[in-house]
């Protein structure tokens, strides 16, 4: 596959995956274009699995950004500007459905690991096995996340949840 | 309707067909900088910029100067508890050397010529190699046990501490006796950190990477420079600290350099960090109270 394919192929979840992960629209925009970025400096020759290396360069470069927002809040004489979390905005198309707009805002309560696995297992409902290849863990660690979130979204939301 | 299906709907978040295009079309338009040589490049150039400063130390260390007697600058000691050759170093950066210029001692070597010379008597294994560094640059050897003190320099024998005033021993002993961190709390601490990072993969069920590119022919060199460090310290002498601070960090370097290039999970990379950060850490608290 090449780069022209890959990006066809992954442009929608990746971006969709980061703007769920990340609220502020124009960071999602400039992340999205990082990961492909990095993407078209890789040799795509050597990668196996195509989706699974997009998303860990798109996860990895949202918790880089994580890690670089939580220290610019401990930062001294920071321009406002700079105070990430001030443009928080929801996607246009988020806020036009109620159901839509308190789903979104409940996952933005969750952990971001918690939100991760919700992404990958619920909304993109991708396997379990996928779902360890992308963020590194057994799948028992999935599975245990995966319950305690869909918990912590129960208590936010209130309605059932499936029980497996 | 069930959460996991209220879920669902968020998988159609609409294509943004024009930042889409924007993206491709910036991706193509900057140039693909090759970051990977620039920071080969930065890495051979640490690797260099530490062998030249271990270089520099090692042989500016121990430069002296060879003149006529004077008055006596610094007086540095060595326990030597049979230890072979003599350890004796001008300089407190060796391991083991301590600065012992106290008045009974600047006494004591200011009088030398006074003291009665005897006949060679047999040599004790437990003593203290001594340089005297005068400060016209000349430096005298003595070796001083119970029995006898051997001026290394001229081949000639005094009689031993034992005859001396007991501050001389007193001063000697007070020098040298300070808190050591314990040799083998280093070799605790590693295996603790080895097994603490095995048991966290373990429990989280993390698999290593099989192989990891050079770590065979890293291996080799570290075992190599133990190797010639165990020759150095058993044949020569004390080690000098500045150097063993830099192999420190040339191996907490070299290790991180080849594993970060090999690992495949964040988790693995961030509990290597700090387990070689916390190995580093036990050794230089080792180095800096030796």
């Amino acid at each position: 596959m090449d780069f022209d394919e890959l990006y066809e192929q992954e442009f929608g979840k990746t971006y969709q995956y980061i703007r769920y992960m990340v609220s502020n629209a124009q960071v999602a925009e400039d992340l999205t274009q990082d990961t492909f970025v990095r993407i078209y400096k890789t040799d795509l020759t050597k990668v196996t699995n195509f989706q699974t290396y997009t998303r860990q360069v798109a996860r990895n470069l949202v918790y880089d950004y994580y890690r670089k927002r939580a220290l610019i809040k401990w930062l001294p004489f920071t321009n406002v500007p700079e105070q990430v979390g001030d443009h928080d905005v929801p996607h246009e198309w988020l806020i036009q459905e109620e159901d839509r707009k308190q789903l979104y805002e409940a996952l933005q309560k969750l952990k971001p690991v918690q939100r991760e696995v919700i992404i990958y297992r619920k909304i993109e409902e991708l396997s379990i096995q996928e779902t360890c290849a992308i963020m590194g863990l057994s799948s028992v660690k999935v599975a245990n996340t995966q319950r305690s979130a869909m918990l912590a979204l129960q208590k936010i939301l209130g309605g059932e949840i499936d029980e497996d | 309707m069930k959460i996991d299906d209220r879920l669902k709907q968020l998988d159609e978040l609409p294509q943004n067909e024009a930042l889409k295009k924007s993206i491709y079309q910036n991706i193509h338009k900057k140039p693909v900088r090759k970051q990977y040589q620039l920071k080969t490049l930065r890495e051979i150039g640490i690797m260099a910029a530490i062998c030249f400063i271990g270089l520099f130390l090692l042989f500016t260390s121990d430069m002296n100067n060879q003149a006529a007697s004077g008055e006596i600058a610094k007086i540095t000691s060595y326990e030597n508890n049979g230890e072979k050759g003599f350890r004796g170093r001008t300089s407190t950066l060796f391991v083991g050397v301590e600065n012992v210029t106290t008045d009974s001692i600047i006494a004591l070597f200011e009088n030398i010529s006074e003291l009665p010379a005897v006949m060679a008597p047999p040599k004790s294994d437990v003593h203290y190699d001594i340089i005297v560094l005068y400060k016209n640059g000349e430096q005298r050897k003595f070796e001083l046990a119970w029995n006898y003190m051997h001026d290394i320099s001229n081949d000639a024998f005094y009689p031993g501490y034992d005859q001396f005033p007991s501050t001389v021993l007193s001063d000697l002993e007070n020098a040298h006796d300070r808190f050591q961190f314990p040799s083998i709390f280093i070799g605790l601490g590693v295996l603790l950190m080895i097994l603490v990072a095995s048991s966290y993969y373990k429990r989280r069920q993390i698999e290593l990477p099989k192989k990891i590119r050079g770590m065979g022919i890293a291996m080799t060199i570290y075992i190599i420079v133990v190797a010639i460090m165990g020759y150095y310290y058993f044949m020569i002498g004390p080690f000098y600290k500045p150097l063993l601070l830099l192999l420190l960090f040339a191996y907490g370097f070299s290790i991180w350099w080849l594993i970060k290039k090999e690992v495949t999970n964040l988790h693995i990379l961030k509990v290597e960090k700090y387990k070689i950060l916390f190995i580093v850490l036990w050794f230089l608290i080792g180095i800096g109270t030796a």
